[in-house]
């Protein structure tokens, strides 16, 4: 048997000690896979994937990557280690002042001492990787833009371009669709698609849509008050497994496939 | 239809409260013009006065246009020269003390009491007390002037810093950013213009608090104002009034664009 990219055990959390909002969850990753997490709102669904890059500090549990765990580190260990696993958001987090690429070469700042960035000397090589990853997804004739003179359709694919950017084994992303229309909705999801299966790149992904989590995910886990109550292919996710995994809550379930919320600019920090 | 209903736009107990503190505004007025003895009567039999006396200002003294503007560059220059420090110290203070950056709360606590501190102290008096101790002179114009930039300024820039998303913060860290990378790339964009602003506009308190010093004694237009003024010398006090004034216009004017930019 192969070992596992992440093996996550006994993973538990509770904000200040109080309410547990996850109650033990344990999951193996393995190389290549395309992992969709879904759940009602408030299940812990942000949560669990803020825990796997130490965004949430988990009060309980070990996160076994790359030979360590990524619950103990601290300080520069740590943040070597989350150079390692790029981070998709659900509102794309760009520095809105500063332009696209520069803005994808923030995905290098774990990487090089903060006097190269600082001065930004980033190497050719660093550069021309930038520069391809933008003409890959479309933004080739941007690069110079300021973030937030862009769409969120397009704000979001230099949220990829900037994750891609740190070379990581371990793609995360919370919701990246949710904010975006259902067209762009459908490219972004494509783009991610594609590009971690070239790359042949790991993904967690959270989202809200059952019927998007099916078309792309190798692996569907379902989240329901804080524990895993689903995880296997997404074939065997029968309807009365939804229906249990959203009881309560089924106004969820059938919410369009995107555009569940308006985009909102001033989350490029355009402002 | 619903019947009739009245629905009040807010609770009875807020508008106590907002009644209550009219009330005691109005008496803090009123205590305060008692207080003060403030006697209308004479202050209105003095305005007779008045015409003289602003006829003594409307002549100018062409003689005091030489040695005027010599001082004045000389009080813009501890201006500036107090602002400049100042803004650098502020702008290291402001990073360490802002709440979202403090590298330790302690920091935030001391370097915000600190400020409070100089704020709580009028600017006038903290110079004096400048003087006071290290004598009258340049330095102790320059050493006030940078107190109370940083008063304004160290305020200010926290302000802003801690205006911005946490976001910013978290997606950095997301990629591995050290603390100094955060800022240098996550705040500087967005904090940079809101500083310039704020530095615009204390530039102006700068070079006033810089002119009123020369009344106590440091150098600088101000020194020959209160000279003029001493020797009843009219002609020389309207003509430097006017060079201070026109000054202080063309900074507003030149400084306007900048200052839009805060926040
Ligand atoms: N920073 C925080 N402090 C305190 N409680 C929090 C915090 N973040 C999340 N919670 C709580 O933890 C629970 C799980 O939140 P989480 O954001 O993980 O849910 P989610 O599944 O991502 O929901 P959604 O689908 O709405 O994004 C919620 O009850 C939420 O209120
Ligand atoms: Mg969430």
């Amino acid at each position: 048997m192969t070992t596992p990219l992440l093996s996550i055990k006994g993973l538990q959390k509770s904000y200040g000690g109080k309410k547990m909002v996850l109650k033990g969850m344990d999951a193996e990753i393995f190389h290549g896979e395309f992992i969709v997490v879904i759940g009602p709102s408030g299940a812990g669904k942000s949560t669990f994937i803020r825990c796997i890059n130490r965004m949430v500090d988990p009060s309980e549990g070990e996160l076994l990557f790359d030979g360590q765990d990524l619950a103990k580190l601290k300080g520069k260990k740590l943040r070597v280690a989350r150079s390692k696993v790029g981070m998709i958001f659900q509102h794309y987090n760009l520095i809105g002042r500063t332009n696209v690429i520069k803005n994808v070469l923030h995905g290098r700042l774990g990487q090089i001492p903060f006097y190269k960035s600082a001065l930004g000397l980033y190497t050719s090589e660093e550069k021309s990787m930038a520069f391809h990853l933008l003409t890959k997804l479309g933004l080739g004739e941007h690069i110079y833009k300021k973030a937030s003179a862009l769409s969120g359709g397009q704000m979001q694919r230099v949220g990829i371009a900037r994750a891609m950017m740190q070379q990581p084994k371990l793609l995360l992303a919370d919701e990246p669709i949710a904010s975006l229309d259902p067209k762009s909705a459908q490219v972004v999801m494509d783009q991610i698609h594609a590009i971690t299966k070239e790359n042949n790149l790991t993904c967690i992904m959270n989202l809200h849509q059952v019927e998007v989590a099916k078309n792309y995910a190798t692996r569907i886990i379902g989240i329901k008050d804080g524990k895993i109550v689903y995880d296997d292919v997404p074939a065997k996710l029968t309807n009365e497994m939804i229906d249990y995994i959203y009881e309560g809550k089924e106004e969820e379930m059938g919410q369009p496939a995107t555009g569940v919320e308006p985009v909102k600019g001033e989350f490029s920090y355009g402002a | 239809m619903m019947a009739e209903q009245k629905i009040p736009l807010e609770l009875p107990k807020e508008k106590i409260s907002r009644m209550a503190v009219g009330i005691i505004l109005l008496l803090v007025f009123v205590l305060s013009t008692h207080f003060l003895d403030l006697n209308v009567a004479t202050f209105v039999s003095r305005l007779e006065n008045f015409p003289r006396i602003a006829g003594l200002f409307m002549r100018l003294n062409p003689e005091a246009f030489r040695p005027g503007i010599e001082q004045l560059i000389l009080s813009v220059a501890l201006g500036v020269c107090g602002l400049a420090i100042g803004g650098g110290v502020s702008f290291i203070l402001a990073f360490l003390g802002a709440d979202n950056l403090a590298p330790h709360p302690l920091f935030s606590v001391i370097i915000k009491g600190f400020v409070s501190l100089i704020r709580a102290i009028p600017n006038l008096v903290l110079i004096l007390m400048i003087v006071a101790s290290m004598g009258m002179g340049n330095t102790a114009g320059v050493l006030g002037l940078t107190l109370s930039s940083i008063g304004f300024l160290t305020r200010a820039f926290i302000s802003t810093i801690e205006d911005q998303d946490t976001a910013i913060i978290e997606t950095l860290q997301a990629t591995g950013a050290s603390k100094v990378q955060i800022i240098i790339h996550g705040f500087f964009p967005n904090v940079l213009p809101a500083f310039l602003a704020w530095i615009s506009i204390r530039m102006e308190s700068s070079v006033a608090e810089s002119i009123s010093l020369g009344v106590i004694g440091v150098g600088g237009i101000g020194m020959l104002v209160s000279r003029s003024i001493r020797q009843h010398d009219h002609p020389t006090v309207s003509t430097l009034i006017v060079i201070i004034f026109t000054a202080m216009f063309i900074l507003e004017m030149s400084l306007n664009r900048v200052k839009k930019n805060r926040t």
